[in-house]
């Protein structure tokens, strides 16, 4: 097995994490390890996780890189508000804007679910729920989607195309 | 700054003794700015305007004020991170970081952080549901400045960690017996397997100068807030009975226990150089003997102030003026002698020149 870090070196450290029941693992190469330890020493095999920090430094690093999923990854188009590149967010663990998370809601799920043992929310929604849509981004996204079939980028259109519907279903909603 | 009142330090003597303060903290974000780092300083000006006129306009907000960090002195700072009124992290960041306080220092929001709003609640002892309650009532007043959701990831955040409820429930305990009996690291463990994470209040990881942990949620998506509270309150206040099981262990009949306790004594009454991690070691085998009863002189120490009182902040504060870290250590133990001869009524044991 591969680690699921880096796709290049072979898993030798298998992580076992169960969060309200809900298990999942983590298989990493000792060098992402160590990486991912602040707590190891040079010359030591035993690493020491706190989860806080690990879960952080993996986020620092999430998504597929090595496979098909990941070279879509690389070509999703930017966040159209802020400009944030997937690339970057996979870098830094950091969203631009709050229609980040609308740009990379399909690949930002099996993260949610790996951090918090659940992608969904649970509890009230505020009066006057404001999504991280709006009517500004909608615009944006249109005028992308003109851009990408003009250049015959049909790939990149089909995602904005889908992240239209999104947001107008929810506009329809109200929510 | 000093002298404004402080709700957590000053609790009374509710159950369990082993809870020190509790904290709620919300993460929001305003939907029609972008995230504090990707926003231009206009852009970050005009969410401290739009929290300004809230916290002009509300009447939940009538005791609070606005503290803008920029050219705030470097000690007061310092005094606002050791009351837990904001976030280490808030020392550094943009120049338009603002800090909201209320009179009472219960509640402090600061604008401008990670996210545009940090939300918190601080409360003497086990307070998370109370804690909750306020913390609920300040977010809901400010609905207005059109917060960030989505129906399905929640409150949205910079960081995936705080998405969803972006709350985070903590309680801070004293768990010296469990300390001494090398009982952390695994409660820490199995702590971690239920979600939770328990760290070092002062300090990192298993070794926590004064044997302070905080408990808090790791996740913040899938469960709702109140059953997040209910869940840190339900591990911490177990922590806390393990802890109480401890020290009846630990001190029935352990001469060497007892011993280091009367050493951590003579060291907070005689020193005259103190380093603040021996300090807050001393402060926490008082605090234990005080809770096991062991009487006079222990019963009258005001352990809680004094543990603010030892942090650098607070010494230079107290001396008026900036200090280097040696003079720092003689002006913290001379404060020490102080406030413990003070408890004794004896006369002040002064520092010989």
């Amino acid at each position: 097995m591969l680690c699921e870090r880096c796709g290049k070196k072979d898993a030798e450290v298998h992580i076992r994490q169960s969060v309200q029941g809900l298990v999942s693992e983590h298989h990493l190469c000792r060098d992402c390890a160590r990486e991912l330890s602040p707590a190891w020493k040079p010359g030591s095999d035993f690493l020491e996780f706190s989860i806080g920090t690990f879960l952080e430094n993996l986020c620092k690093n999430l998504g597929p890189s090595k496979t098909d999923e990941g070279e879509a990854c690389r070509q999703l188009p930017p966040c159209p508000r802020c400009g944030l590149e997937f690339d970057e967010f996979r870098k830094t663990g950091r969203f631009g804007c709050t229609a980040c998370y609308d740009s990379f809601r399909e690949w930002i799920r099996p993260l949610f679910v790996r951090i918090h043992g659940s992608g969904t929310y649970k509890g009230p929604a505020p009066e006057g729920c404001l999504s991280s849509g709006g009517e500004e981004e909608l615009v944006l996204l249109k005028e992308q989607l003109k851009e990408a079939v003009a250049c015959e980028k049909y790939e990149v259109a089909a995602t904005l195309r889908d992240r239209i519907r999104v947001l107008e279903r929810r506009s329809t909603d109200g929510c | 700054m000093s002298s404004w009142p402080l709700a957590w330090a000053e609790s009374g003597e509710r159950p369990p003794e082993a809870a020190v303060s509790t904290r709620v903290r919300l993460a929001r974000n305003i939907a029609k700015h972008p995230f504090v780092n990707r926003s231009s300083p206009e852009e970050r000006s005009a969410v401290v305007e739009e929290v300004r006129e809230v916290i002009l306009s509300e009447p939940l907000f009538r005791d609070s004020d606005l503290y803008p960090l920029e050219g705030m002195d470097p000690v007061s700072k310092g005094l606002l991170v050791e009351r837990r009124l904001m976030s280490p992290g808030f020392l550094k960041g943009c120049p338009e970081r603002v800090l909201v306080l209320d009179g009472r220092g219960i509640v402090s929001i600061m604008v401008n952080e990670e996210d545009h709003l940090r939300i918190q609640v601080l409360l003497g002892r086990m307070a998370l549901s109370e804690a909750h309650r306020i913390a609920s009532a300040i977010d809901r007043s400010l609905y207005g400045l059109g917060f960030a959701f989505d129906p399905e990831f929640g409150f949205l955040t910079t960081c995936p960690t705080n998405v969803g409820t972006a709350l985070r429930a903590s309680v801070m305990l004293h768990l010296p017996a469990l300390k001494l009996s090398r009982a952390m690291p695994e409660l820490i463990a199995q702590s971690g397997r239920l979600g939770l994470v328990v760290r070092g209040a002062y300090g990192e990881g298993t070794a926590s100068a004064g044997a302070l942990y905080q408990v808090s949620n790791q996740v913040t998506l899938g469960l709702s807030a109140d059953e997040l509270c209910e869940k840190v309150e339900t591990v911490a206040s177990r922590l806390a009975e393990q802890e109480t099981r401890a020290r009846e262990v630990l001190l029935e009949g352990n001469k060497g226990i007892e011993d280091r306790i009367w050493r951590a004594w003579g060291v907070l009454c005689h020193a005259r150089r103190m380093g603040l991690g021996e300090a807050m070691e001393c402060l926490s085998l008082v605090r234990m003997a005080q809770e096991a009863g062991m009487g006079e002189p222990f019963e009258k120490v005001r352990w809680e102030r004094l543990l603010l009182e030892v942090q650098p902040a607070h010494v230079q504060v107290k001396a008026g003026r900036q200090l280097h870290e040696e003079d720092i250590e003689m002006v913290r133990a001379d404060l020490v002698r102080d406030a413990l001869s003070r408890l004794k009524d004896g006369p002040r044991p002064g520092r010989k020149e």
